[in-house]
């Protein structure tokens, strides 16, 4: 499987150094070429300060978006008036395009790092919040009837009861939220900051460099595949480890 | 605590969907072990739902058919969660005859060894009545035999009253129970005997 994926990849490049070879045309360099511009800005540190910039950006703002997407996701799933009162407001900001609320952000709060944040937090929480409405939603009411019977606290039912039961759903938020994320961080950065992999890419659009487009597009998407298979993948492993016991027995 | 030194334990109507499943009664529990039987649908587990809401002052705990071990947590963090006194732990496990399982998880258990390690935690919450619903159900005679020793000590150990509900009497005729039947729609419980496969029903309470 992870043999078939690699050749698969190679395949890839191979190709796309064929296509480029036989398209002679600066708007289309082949992989060498893009290689060798990641190499020279990651020499002269310049890609580190840009990733940097975009990691933090990304990383404040999917937080915050993912901690709101959490509660409100569980308030609408623990409450049918809720979620009959609130379902179609969530409905709507999941259906606003995320160029519009990134505008309105940069018209109502100026070109700063806020707006930009705040920007990413409004689009992306929704998203989170359907995820967890549906876990939350999905409990098993027999767990609940052994807490109540057995009295446990409220902080035992959320860290033995609720957490581990909404697991799958925050790891599936966590995913498709992140890679969500990044995305529009690039547009917002694009429209309205001075730094990060979105500024750059503007500015060698201005500078028709699509070489250097290419490579600071392609280290951040190997960056953060990177922390799918370093971080992501082993920690969702690991503390889903019980939902193979069954298979053994 | 009645004049006899057993519990009273009572009941109110109980009801499912706009039915009277079960009229409201009461027992005591004059012996260690009480076993309730009645057919498949009489409404047992109904009965001890209502049992559990109205004799909140014994502290009941109900130990279900379906084992609600929390299968993400290992044994001995399922027992931790009503009781963080390792050693009651351990003396508890050994006594069942579990020496070996407190890190293992539940999926990686029996379904016999998950119900006697659900006895386990009932006991370690302290309970003043533990009910039991179906507790041999769905078990080989060998599974249903070491959960019998297990009730047994148990009941000798703890000194908490134990009351069973069960669709097949026979299976904890070694522990010499008080035995009661729940007949009739909306159902009533009645005193019975159980004398090996015939099961005289005798009235009153």
């Amino acid at each position: 499987m992870r043999f078939t994926a690699t050749i698969s990849l190679v395949l890839l490049v191979i190709t796309w150094m064929v296509a480029s070879h036989f398209a002679q045309s600066d708007a289309f360099p082949g992989p060498v070429a893009v290689g060798e511009k990641m190499i020279q800005e990651s020499m002269n540190g310049e890609l580190w300060t840009h990733l940097g910039a975009t990691f933090t950006r990304v990383f404040v703002a999917f937080g915050c978006a993912w901690a709101c997407g959490v509660v409100i996701g569980a308030l609408l799933g623990r409450s049918d008036a809720l979620d009959q009162w609130f379902w179609p407001w969530v409905n709507t900001f999941l259906n606003m395009p995320a160029l519009v609320v990134i505008v309105i952000c940069y018209l109502g709060l100026g070109m700063t790092e806020l707006a930009a944040v705040l920007a990413v937090v409004v689009n992306k929480t929704p998203l989170i919040a359907v995820n967890v409405r549906d876990g939350v939603r999905q409990f098993e009411p027999r767990y609940e009837e052994f807490a109540s019977i057995y009295r446990l606290s409220w902080i035992q039912k959320i860290r033995l009861i609720w957490i581990p039961q909404l697991e799958p759903f925050l790891f599936t938020a966590l995913r498709t939220g992140l890679s969500l994320t990044w995305k529009i961080i690039l547009v917002v950065e694009l429209l309205g900051r001075s730094s990060g992999i979105g500024f750059q890419i503007h500015l060698y659009f201005q500078l028709f460099e699509v070489d250097m487009i290419l490579a600071y597009a392609l280290s951040f998407m190997i960056a953060m595949q990177l922390i799918e298979w370093i971080v992501v993948r082993p920690v969702e492993q690991h503390v889903q480890r019980w939902r193979k016991d069954g298979q053994l027995a | 605590m009645c004049s006899d030194g057993g519990k009273m334990v009572s009941w109110l109507d109980c009801w499912f969907a706009d039915q009277l499943i079960i009229r409201a009664g009461a027992l005591s529990l004059d012996s260690e072990v009480a076993v309730i039987s009645g057919p498949s649908g009489v409404g047992k587990t109904t009965l001890l739902r209502g049992i559990c809401r109205h004799n909140q002052l014994l502290n009941p705990r109900l130990v279900f058919q379906e084992p609600t071990l929390l299968p993400w947590l290992s044994v001995t963090d399922n027992l931790r969660a009503v009781c963080r006194e390792e050693g009651l732990q351990k003396h508890w496990l050994d006594l069942f005859d579990l020496p070996q399982v407190g890190a293992l998880r539940p999926g990686q258990l029996s379904l016999g060894m998950q119900r006697r390690i659900s006895i386990i935690r009932g006991i370690l919450a302290k309970p003043g009545l533990l009910l039991l619903d179906e507790p041999s159900a769905s078990l080989d005679p060998e599974n249903i035999e070491r959960l019998i020793t297990n009730i047994r000590v148990a009941s000798r150990e703890s000194s908490i009253p134990i009351l069973v509900v069960t669709h097949n009497p026979i299976d904890f005729n070694d522990l010499e129970p008080s035995y009661y039947q729940l007949v009739g729609r909306p159902a009533e419980i009645f005193r019975s005997t159980l004398s090996n496969r015939i099961r005289g029903s005798k009235s009153s309470r």
